[in-house]
This record gives structure tokens, C-alpha cells and sequence, in this order.
């Protein structure tokens, strides 16, 4: 009886670095495939190539590649159960599945019967047992367990809830998944992609919540995809989103396995590549970005309050610069008298136009937040402080930036650092520089244009045929309860999100 | 391209609102005095009509745009002609529009500024909108900004509470009588008559034969918030001063004073203009090169819309000053001509005509 | 989607051309002259003189800078025969461009109104850059360009200080579109706060007391004392007023004058219209308390109460009738928009009384009825400073 690990819908992608296969078959001489192996492993001084003697004199060979193999599993599970099982060679043809039946499952042992086949699956971390006179061979499962602990999670950090994040081992994420749904529904489908580094990728949904559409379309991504490695979840997040060459992000990619559990429950889709922790969750609309998941956690009245703030500090971390350059440039009669003269003052000695200056600040400010990422923690402390006092307290005695400009520019940055979520807030820093270049040209004008053109591209964005505003546009009532405002949880239930997906795609 | 009725609401009250109550405050009251409200009132009614008669000929059959409908009732070549006269409405209120907001930007806020600027700008950010996705790009944006302005219509409303004199609102009735009246609501009437577009939209509704409610609440919205703010208008500036001003509504922004330090907010009010012009000359854009499209035989509407944008621009430049292009266009043609043919006789063709087809085949 | 992209990148290629052809209307804060306050002279050769306070916003910060004492505005003034050239002649002397967008009063001088507020009136309102909410008044005794001249100890630009006390109500405010609205009624005829130069010891400043009565577009006459009291009171600026009014005689101790405060004030006017001839009748209520009881009565017995709100309220119609009588014959304007609210009433019949109310409103006879409550007395009953 064979066991899978579950039906790949696609087959995986094709080995095409593969060393020279002469013949795709497994011969039954045992010399024949171990002169096959030796050629395509050439050159790797980790290939274990050992002879065995199964019980009754059969004789086995045994390939693996040193680095992958758990060696007390190998010896466990597999060695001393195949030395001590008793020899009845029964019947020729239904020998190896006998021996399957008959071993110890952890190993999880499977028939292999092309060389293709066994090659990959030795480069995956198997061993594979050939044996005399068969033409198929054994194979089974005995990957290092080479992992990271489970910690918490370091970009998204919250103050009261569960404290695991994801690793890079695809297993291990997989079953904290797991352990967050327990249910049937929950589908894992994998395959692998990438030509050379067969990396493996897995799809996790749950079944009648999400709608098949979006799985089937990215599946349909995802064979598409032409790398020879993937290395990394943005790989794949950039290749198969809808709309690589928008700033915002259609596919959401978190750490933390209880927003993809609570994203699955929506509805949405998870996909897990090995070697990475970030997970990728898609369809996802604009709303994500203010959307956290410490909102679940705590009073909706916090959570409404918080993401209130959210919206008005991402309002002011796109518009407050370009605001202030068009309104102290073209409109000053909107400035309070006794402000105007202040701020009249603070200009006198300063050289520069005031969209010059914010744009020097503004870039300023960046590189100073990307150089504190970049170095090591102690020297990164050291440089924020000394930017934001020397740099910015110096440049105002100097005269070369007024202090409205500082202050302007800090509060941008503090609000852009509100956002939950990465991406988001990398886009609209983007962004804020070509507001305040058109404000500084067209004034209140311009900034409005601008705004009105950034509302034209995202109603233009959709993810997996989710338009991207929704459920604000096309306008959904029963969604709109996580939007701007968090209902109390007797509510939420009413807000079935896949059903309204559902509808959305069958109209578009 | 599919919308939904809610779009629909959405896109003919922004269509509505945004320029009526700029515009068709001055001429308004210089024929009816401080009852314009009444005469707002009674522009409403004309619409009601106007959508009405809009509704229900749609209603005849559901999911043909006017193109394609004008040509099932009336036939081929009648048909032709009634897309004719619409055409030539649509392809002349793009540019006046255009110039009629270049015109307030620079009156108001950037007196320097050339026109061509301002222009370009609206003319690139309508273009995007309808080229990337149509009507559906275009229904989206007008379900968010939408809301926003009304709401900050309501806001500016809600301010200038304290500057109005209720007093400049009487004598009621006394010095202008029904004649003038009439005569104010005209301009007001032809602003607030774009539900006719609905016999364009109604055909990419989800369900066309739904579509009638969200229309009349459009309608009926728009006229009360047109007469509330116009009435406050008056009641802010005077009667006056109002007739000589070309755009009270933005006088009276200027005149809200909060707290002692919050003044002279007109600019705020040019987001409320720049996103009504937006959505109207988008809405109207599209119409226009999916009409023109469908009229002609082209299979894409797409490419016209880069044809015809640079098109508008150079017309919108060729009137010589702002009375050229609003009070000559407003009062030669706009009034007289589109309001009693376009908005109302024609539909009532349309309608009389395909109720008699529909009965002959029945 | 591909179309989109495509459109994006022609988008942006176009935004690095707009930047090289300049921006138009940009002008940094210190690239303009903010005006503070304006003033309009008539000077003697007949020549119209044009001033104008603008704020020196460096003399105005007084912690980072160096402590110069520099004065926080500067006067810059021009003679011409026509006032929208002065503006462009003032420019000259101007290093920076004149900004209106802040300007918080307009003084018309003495002798330009009684000449007549002709040219300056209609750039106000065509003009982008004024502001409605800027206020207007007539300078007394002084030019224009003398009163924008003078120090405000008090606050660090005067014209804010003159602004400042308008807004507070303290003296009677008038807008420029109020002022310009009453221009082009027929029935309300313009009237602005007077303000004029006073010595305190050695400083030099102003004050806003008195109203400035205009007749068409001339100036006519300033109301001062009581009658400026009855002014504000019937233009609905009276509370808080203080009205005195004597009771008893004066004694050894005290003046027999009671003051009250008023706290709400209510005016209704009713016209009457018999045979094409109007009559107005105009009812004043208040509210107010007593503030200062100089005399010997124990205001807190019903009688004496009763007896002083009598008294007051002689007192509010003497001062009304008075200047109403004054606006009549001395004044011949219906500065109290009269005729207005005998439009709003008898809309048919001032149709036809419009077009000569000018020389009718003398006549008319008006009938005055002034009531007030006093509601509170204050903390003490009987005085308490006075012996027993």
C-alpha cells in the first residue's frame, strides 16, 4: 500500500541541472545504480553510498547525503528494523511492499521506481535503499531536525497575546498551523518551486471558506513561476502579486501564525516557502495596513480608538508635509495671524525654498531610520540620538532649516512609524515625497491631485479578484464592521468575509 | 464593466452638487432674490421629472445603453440623430467644464497660475481614471469621495452657522413673484438635470432594472443640500452682494471665522471642487469615448480616450474670458437648448416611442 | 494591469517638465510684505493717500534671535490721485511683495469720508487676497496714517490690537462686507467704529469709542457719549453695557447713581404703514443687574427695585429717542436699518417708498418703548459701607 503525503495538484518542477541520468529506470543490479549515483553525485564528499545485507542475504544499498540525514534516526528507525526483520523473501514482486508495511512509520517509507525521482528525493534529505534484484527501490524520510527554537516574533511585536512566531523549517511551521486549526477542512497542498533549489512551497486553506478561485489562481501563479531559486517569500510575493509595480502591497506577509490561522478562517489563503519565516496570506484589501492583530485582543473601544489614530497618522504621514509646504507657499492667509509672523520669522535666515528644505529633511530623515536599522544595536542607539539632536538642533542655530520644518518632519516620521505594517508604511513613505513635490508646485491644487490620483491607482488594484478598496468601494455593509471601526465580537460573527468574497467574484 | 446601484447614487449626486452650488448661485439670484431656495426647490421638481422620464425609459430595455436604445426605438437612422444631439452635448460641456474650473482656481486661489497648468493636471487625472478601468476605476473613486464631499459641504455649512443673518432671507415671495422665480431656477435646473447621464450608466448596473431608486435619491438628495447651502449662502453674504459675485459659495467660506484663529478656509472648499469636477469630467469622458466608440463601430473605447483628452484641452482654451465661457454657454446654449431637448424632450420621445413598440409587439 | 503601468510612466515623464517651467504663484513667507492694517487719506492738495502697516516679522520674536529692539512694524505710505495705482507705487518702496491675506483693519480717514469712500470700496471685494472678516473704521480728529503710526503698548502689533478690541465686542465692529452690503442697500446706511489718538503720559495711543454715521458714502457725523451707548444697544453689541442713572440726590456719602449691567438685551421693531406713510414703533427689553448701588436705598424691598428699573428705563428710551432723533435731524441717514425692516415687513409698500426713503426717514415719526428687569442685585443688599 503506498502512502502520500498528500497529492501534489502539479507536478513538481522538472530537475534541470540534473547530472547526466542515462538511464531513467532503476536496474536490479545493485552496481548498475550505484555507478549511476556516483556519476550524478559527483564531486560530493557527502554521498554515503554503504552495502547492507538485509536479513536472508539479500543484498541492499544504501544512498544518502551525509549533511541531511539525522543519523540516530536512520540507525533507529530504519537500520535496526530492517537488520532484525526476519527473512521470507516471499513473494519477489510484493517484497518491498511487505517491507513497507512492516517498518516503523516515522520513517514514512515509500516505493521510488524512476531515477529522476531518486535522485530528487535524496537531495531532499532522503535515504534510499536499493536492493538486489528489485526494480524499485525504498525510500525514506530522515531529515535533520536543524532548526531555530520558536521565539517571538521580532518584527511584529505585541503587548498581550501569543508569543510564537514562524521559523524557517516548513514542517514545523506547518504544525503550528495546525495546532491552531484542528479541522479536516484545513488543506495543505504542496509542491516545490524553484529549478535548482527546489525549494518547498505549500498552500494552506481552509475548504468551503475559501473560494476556489483564488486557490486555483494561485496555483496558476505559481507554475508560471520561471526561477531557478527561491530564497525567500519575497520571491514569490513579488512574482505572483497582481500588481508588482504598485507600491502597496496585494499579498500580506506576517510571522505570526495566529493572524494566518484568523486570516484562513476569513477565507484567505496561506502560503508557506521553506527557508523562510514570513508567511504569505493573500487576497488582502487596503484596510490590512491599519489592521492589527492585537485589535482581537483587546476592548473594541481601545481597538476603534487605535485605529482611528492609525488612520489619521497615516493621513498625516502622506499629507502633513506637502499640507504645510502648500500652505505656507501658496495659501498663507489659511495660517492663523500670530502663527504666520512666527513662522515669517523662523524663514527670514533660511536660504532654501520651503519644499527644498523639507525634501532635504525628509530624505535626511530616512537615510538617519535605514542607518539605524543596518547597524549593530548599541552604535544604532548612539546615531538616532545624534541625529536627531545635532543634526537637527544644529541646522536650525546654523540657519540652514527652520524649526517648523524639525518639527514637521519629526511628526511625519513618528506617524509613519504607527503603521502595523511594514509594506503599507513603506509605501505611503514613498509616496510623501511626491506630495510634497507637488504641493510645493501647485499648492492645495496639487496636493488634492495627488491625492485624487493615489485614490485612482488603488481603486485600480485588486488581489486574487478582491478589489483592493473593498468593502468601502464597491461598498459592502456587513464588511465595513473591521474597517474603520472594530465591532464587539457577538457582531463579527454576522461578517462572513469569504461569502462576501464570494459575491464580489462572481460579479467580477 | 459592471457598477453598482450605489456607485450610480453616488456618481450622478457628486455630478450634481459639486457644480451647482458653485455656479448657478449668481445668475439664480439675479433673477430670483433671496427666494432662491424656492427656486431651488422648484429645480428640483424639473428634475424629478427629468428622471423620471430617464428611468423609465431605460426601464424599457434593461441593458442597453442610450446608444443602442436610441437606435432599437426610433431606428437606425432617427437613432443616429438623437446620439447626434448628445454627442454634441457631451463633446462641448468637457471643455467648458474644464475651462469653468480652471476659471475658479484661478479666480479664487492661484491668480497666476496659466490655465493650461491647471487644466493639464484635471485633464491627466481624468484621463488615468477612465483609461485604466472605465466606469469601475471611476464608480470607485466617486463611493469614496463621495462621502467626503458632502461631509465636508456639511462642515462648512455647520460653521458659517454663526455668520448667517436669516433676516437677508425675507420678504418672502415679495419682490420677485412666480415669474422670476422660474427664471432662477432654469440655471439650477440645467446643473442639477445630469441624471440624464443615467441613460448611459444604467446599462452597467448589476441588475439595470434596480437601478431607479438609487437615481431618484441622487436627485433628491442633491436638491436638498443645494438649496440648504445656497439658502445659507444668502442668508451669509446679503442679497446684496451675493448677485454680483461670481462664486458666494466660496465667499461664504471665507467668512467662517472659528475660535478667533481659524480663518479663511476657501482653500479647504477647492477639495470639494477639484473631486466633483474630477468625477463629473471623468464620468463624462468615459461616456463620451464609449459612446463615440459604439457610435462609430470602433470596437476599443480605450485608445479615444487618448485621442480626445488633448482634444478638450485645446478647446477648453479657445474661449477668451471667464464670461465667454460660463454666462454665454450657460444662458446660449445650456439653458435654452439642452434643458427642454437633451434632459427632457428627448427622453420623452424615447419613452413615448419605445412604450408604443413595446405594446405593438406585445 | 499593463494599461495602467503604461499610463503611470507617461505621467510622471511629464512632471519633471511642469517643474522646469517654474511655479507661478509660489511665494515663500518671507518673500511677502504682510499688511497688517491699511488707511486711506485724503490729503489737502485733494490727492489720495494710501497707508499701509506692514509687520517686521523679525522684530517680533524675541527668544532664539538676538535681542534687537527692533520695531516689530514699519509704515509705508504714497499720494496719488487714484488708490489702486498707490498700491503698485507702494510696491516700489517694497522689497517683498504686499500680502493683503492678513489684514486686520481698514481706516478710512476723517477727511476722505466726509469727501466721500468712492475708489478703494470695490477692490475690496474683487481682489483675491482680502478678507471679509477684516474690520473697518474712521479715524476721528487724526488721519489714517497718523493712527497706523501710533504705538499699542499692549499688544506687539497695534493693528492687532485695534482688531482685537472689535472682536471682543468692546466697541462697535463693523465688517467689510457688512459695511459694503449697507452701501448697496437703500435701507441701511453704512456706519464703522471711530478711533482716534489719545496721550497716556508719554506714550501715545488709540481708542475705539464713538461711531462714525455715514450718509450714502459720506461721512455725516460721529455719535459720542450716550447716544453711541443707544447705537451699540440698538445694534444688538449692548451687552455688558453699563448704565448708569442718578435715583436720589446726592448725599453726603453717596451720588444717588445706581448702575446696572445689562445682560440681554432685546430690540423688536414694528412699522406701521397708513395711506404710503410709515410709522415705526420700536421696543427695547433688557435684562440686566445692578452693579453699584451709590445710594442709600436697600434695593432688595420690591418698591426701591421696582422704582430703579423704572428709572432705567427712562433712562434706555431718553438715550434711544435721542439717537434716533439725532440720526433724523442732524444726520438725516438711517443708520439703524430702518428701512430695511420695513422692506422685510411691508415688502409692497417699500417698493415704493424705496426709492426717496433718503429724505423721507427724517420724518418719520418713530415711538420708543424701553423696558428693563433688573434680575440680580449682586451680593450685598443694602450698601454695606455705609453707616448704619
Amino acid at each position: 500500500m503506498r502512502r502520500k503525503t498528500g497529492t501534489s495538484r502539479f507536478a513538481d518542477k522538472p530537475f534541470e541541472d540534473l547530472g547526466h541520468i542515462s538511464e531513467p529506470d532503476v536496474s536490479d543490479k545493485l552496481e548498475d545504480n550505484e555507478r549511476q549515483i556516483r556519476t550524478v553525485f559527483d564531486k560530493c564528499a557527502d554521498l554515503v553510498v554503504r552495502r547492507l545485507d538485509l536479513p536472508g542475504s539479500v543484498p541492499c544499498l544504501a544512498v544518502y547525503l551525509n549533511m541531511l540525514i539525522d543519523d540516530t534516526l536512520w540507525d533507529e528507525g530504519v537500520l535496526k528494523p530492517l537488520l532484525n526483520l526476519d527473512a521470507e523473501p516471499q513473494n519477489a514482486d510484493r517484497f518491498l511492499e511487505d517491507m513497507v508495511i512492516r517498518l516503523g512509520s516515522s520513517m514514512k517509507p515509500q516505493i521510488a521506481d524512476n531515477m529522476p525521482d531518486i535522485v530528487r528525493n535524496i537531495v531532499q534529505g532522503s535515504v534510499v535503499l536499493f536492493i538486489e534484484g528489485q526494480k524499485r527501490a525504498l525510500r525514506f524520510f530522515a531529515n535533520t531536525k536543524l532548526h531555530r527554537q520558536l521565539d517571538e516574533p521580532v518584527t511584529e511585536a505585541i503587548i498581550r497575546g501569543p508569543r510564537i512566531g514562524f521559523i524557517e523549517n516548513i514542517d514545523v511551521n506547518m504544525s503550528l498551523l495546525r495546532q491552531y486549526i484542528r479541522s479536516p477542512l484545513l488543506k495543505i497542498e504542496r509542491m516545490s518551486a524553484g529549478s535548482v533549489s527546489q525549494t518547498e512551497v505549500t498552500i494552506a486553506y481552509l475548504e468551503t471558506y475559501a473560494p476556489q478561485s483564488v486557490i486555483d489562481e494561485i496555483y496558476k501563479r505559481l507554475e508560471r513561476l520561471n526561477l531557478e531559486s527561491i530564497i525567500s517569500s519575497g520571491y514569490v510575493e513579488e512574482l505572483i502579486s497582481d500588481h508588482p509595480n504598485s507600491p502597496f502591497p496585494t499579498i500580506q506577509a506576517t510571522e505570526r501564525p495566529d493572524t494566518v490561522a484568523a486570516s484562513l478562517i476569513e477565507g484567505k489563503a496561506a502560503l508557506l516557502v521553506s527557508g523562510t519565516p514570513m508567511v504569505l496570506v493573500m487576497p488582502i484589501t487596503f484596510w490590512f495596513g491599519f489592521q492589527s492583530v492585537e485589535d482581537y485582543f483587546m476592548s473594541f473601544i481601545f481597538a476603534t480608538m487605535l485605529r482611528w489614530l492609525r488612520f489619521t497618522f497615516a493621513f498625516m504621514a502622506m499629507a502633513l508635509p506637502a499640507l504645510f509646504v502648500a500652505i505656507t507657499t501658496f495659501h498663507q492667509e489659511m495660517i492663523p495671524t500670530s502663527l504666520a509672523l512666527s513662522l515669517a520669522a523662523a524663514r527670514e535666515v533660511v536660504p532654501f525654498p520651503a519644499m527644498i528644505e523639507t525634501l532635504i529633511m525628509e530624505t535626511t530623515f530616512e537615510a538617519l531610520r535605514e542607518a539605524g536599522v543596518r547597524l549593530p544595536r548599541p552604535v544604532g542607539q548612539t546615531i538616532s540620538i545624534v541625529g536627531a539632536l545635532v543634526i537637527g538642533q544644529a541646522a536650525v542655530q546654523a540657519g540652514i532649516i527652520s524649526a517648523p520644518i524639525i518639527i514637521v518632519v519629526s511628526m511625519t516620521g513618528i506617524a509613519s512609524f504607527l503603521l502595523p505594517h511594514y509594506g503599507m508604511s513603506q509605501a505611503i513613505s514613498l509616496l510623501r515625497f511626491g506630495m510634497v513635490f507637488l504641493g510645493g508646485m501647485f499648492g492645495l491644487y496639487g496636493v488634492v491631485a495627488g491625492m485624487i490620483a493615489l485614490l485612482i491607482h488603488l481603486s485600480n488594484l485588486q488581489s486574487f479578484g478582491v478589489p483592493y478598496l473593498w468593502p468601502i468601494a464597491p461598498f459592502n455593509r456587513l464588511g465595513l464592521m473591521d474597517v474603520f471601526i472594530r465591532v464587539p465580537w457577538q457582531y463579527m460573527k454576522k461578517r462572513k468575509w469569504h461569502k462576501e468574497q464570494q459575491l464580489e467574484l462572481d460579479k467580477s | 464593466m459592471k457598477v453598482t446601484g450605489l456607485q450610480v447614487f453616488w456618481m450622478i449626486l457628486i455630478m450634481e452638487v459639486g457644480m451647482t452650488l458653485v455656479m448657478t448661485l449668481t445668475p439664480g439670484v439675479q433673477a430670483a432674490k433671496q427666494d432662491l431656495w424656492i427656486a431651488i426647490l422648484v429645480a428640483g421638481l424639473f428634475t424629478l421629472l427629468i428622471t423620471f422620464l430617464v428611468t423609465n425609459v431605460t426601464l424599457l430595455y434593461p441593458g442597453q445603453n442610450l446608444i443602442e436604445l436610441s437606435q432599437t426605438i426610433l431606428g437606425k437612422w432617427i437613432g443616429k440623430a438623437v446620439i447626434v444631439v448628445y454627442l454634441v452635448q457631451w463633446y462641448t460641456i468637457i471643455p467648458i467644464v474644464l475651462r469653468q474650473f480652471a476659471d475658479v482656481i484661478n479666480i479664487m486661489i492661484m491668480p497666476e497660475t496659466p490655465k493650461w497648468a491647471i487644466m493639464l493636471i484635471m485633464v491627466l487625472l481624468f484621463s488615468y481614471a477612465t483609461y485604466s478601468n472605465g466606469i469601475v476605476t471611476i464608480s470607485r473613486c466617486s463611493e469614496i469621495l463621495g462621502p467626503i464631499i458632502i461631509l465636508m459641504i456639511i462642515l462648512v455649512l455647520l460653521s458659517s452657522v454663526n455668520n448667517i443673518r436669516l433676516a437677508s432671507l425675507l420678504p418672502v415671495y415679495a419682490d420677485s413673484g412666480a415669474l422670476n422665480i422660474i427664471r432662477g431656477s432654469l440655471p439650477s435646473a440645467s446643473y442639477l438635470g445630469h441624471s440624464v447621464e443615467y441613460l448611459m450608466l444604467a446599462a452597467f448596473l448589476y441588475q439595470p432594472r434596480k437601478g431607479t431608486p438609487y437615481a431618484y435619491w441622487a436627485t433628491i438628495v442633491s436638491t436638498l443640500v443645494v438649496t440648504v447651502a445656497l439658502a445659507m449662502a444668502i442668508a451669509t453674504i446679503g442679497i446684496n452682494l451675493t448677485p454680483t459675485l461670481w462664486y458666494p459659495f466660496f465667499e461664504m467660506t471665507r467668512k467662517i471665522s472659528l475660535f478667533g484663529f481659524v480663518e479663511n478656509l476657501d482653500p479647504l472648499t477647492i477639495v470639494t471642487w477639484v473631486a466633483s469636477v474630477f468625477i463629473k469630467l471623468a464620468v463624462y469622458m468615459f461616456i463620451t469615448a464609449y459612446g463615440t466608440a459604439q457610435f462609430l463601430g470602433i470596437p476599443k473605447w480605450r485608445p479615444l480616450v487618448i485621442v480626445l483628452a488633448p482634444i478638450m484641452l485645446w478647446f477648453a482654451l479657445i474661449p477668451r474670458n471667464v464670461t465667454e465661457a460660463t454666462t454665454n454657454y450657460l444662458m446660449n446654449y445650456w439653458v435654452p437648448f439642452v434643458l427642454p431637448v437633451n434632459m427632457i424632450g428627448l427622453p420623452l420621445l424615447l419613452l413615448i416611442v419605445g412604450k408604443l413598440r413595446l405594446r405593438a409587439q406585445a | 494591469m499593463k494599461r495602467s503601468r503604461t499610463f503611470i510612466r507617461w505621467f510622471f515623464l511629464l512632471i519633471p517638465c511642469l517643474a522646469l517651467s517654474g511655479c507661478w504663484d509660489r511665494r515663500e513667507l518671507d518673500e511677502i510684505a504682510i499688511v497688517m492694517g491699511s488707511g486711506v487719506d485724503l490729503t489737502d492738495d485733494g490727492q489720495i493717500e494710501l497707508s499701509l502697516q506692514i509687520a517686521l516679522p523679525m522684530g517680533i520674536q524675541g527668544n532664539m534671535q538676538m535681542a534687537g529692539k527692533k520695531k516689530p512694524v514699519m509704515l509705508v505710505s504714497s499720494k496719488g490721485t487714484v488708490s489702486q495705482d498707490q498700491i503698485g507705487q507702494i510696491q516700489q518702496q517694497l522689497s517683498r511683495r504686499i500680502f493683503f491675506g492678513h489684514r486686520a483693519v481698514f481706516i478710512i480717514g476723517e477727511n476722505f469720508a466726509r469727501h466721500g469712500v468712492d475708489q478703494t470700496l470695490d477692490t475690496m471685494l474683487r481682489f483675491p487676497d482680502s478678507r471679509y472678516n477684516c474690520f473697518i473704521l474712521t479715524s476721528k480728529g487724526a488721519t489714517a496714517k497718523e493712527v497706523l503710526n501710533s504705538p499699542y503698548p499692549l499688544e506687539v502689533i497695534p493693528s492687532i490690537g485695534m482688531k482685537n478690541m472689535q472682536v471682543g465686542k468692546y466697541t462697535f465692529a463693523e465688517r467689510i462686507d457688512k459695511f459694503l452690503d449697507s452701501f448697496a442697500a437703500k435701507g441701511f446706511m453704512p456706519a464703522t467704529g471711530a478711533i482716534r489718538l489719545i496721550k497716556n503720559g508719554q506714550e501715545s495711543s488709540f481708542v475705539i469709542d464713538g461711531e462714525a454715521v455715514y450718509r450714502e458714502n459720506k461721512l455725516v457725523g460721529y455719535l459720542s457719549g450716550t447716544h453711541s451707548k443707544a447705537f451699540k444697544l440698538m445694534r444688538d453689541q449692548g451687552s455688558g453695557m453699563k448704565i448708569p442713572v442718578p435715583i436720589e440726590p446726592a448725599g453726603k456719602l453717596s451720588t444717588g447713581m445706581i448702575t446696572a449691567d445689562l445682560l440681554t438685551t432685546r430690540r423688536e421693531v414694528r412699522t406701521f404703514v397708513s395711506q404710503g406713510s410709515p410709522k415705526i414703533e420700536v421696543e427695547f427689553r433688557a435684562k440686566g443687574r445692578i452693579i453699584a448701588n451709590d445710594t442709600t436705598l436697600d434695593l432688595s424691598k420690591p418698591a426701591n427695585l421696582s422704582r430703579a428699573e423704572q428709572m432705567l428705563s427712562n433712562e434706555l428710551q431718553k438715550m434711544i429717542s435721542g439717537l434716533i432723533e439725532q440720526t433724523q435731524k442732524e444726520f438725516q441717514s438711517d443708520v439703524l436699518g430702518f428701512g430695511d425692516i420695513l422692506h422685510i415687513q411691508h415688502p409692497y409698500a417699500w417698493k415704493k417708498l424705496q426709492t426717496e426713503w433718503l429724505d423721507t426717514y427724517p420724518e418719520v415719526p418713530v415711538k420708543v418703548l424701553a423696558s428693563i428687569i433688573l434680575e440680580r442685585i449682586g451680593r450685598t443688599q443694602k450698601p454695606g459701607h455705609l453707616p448704619k
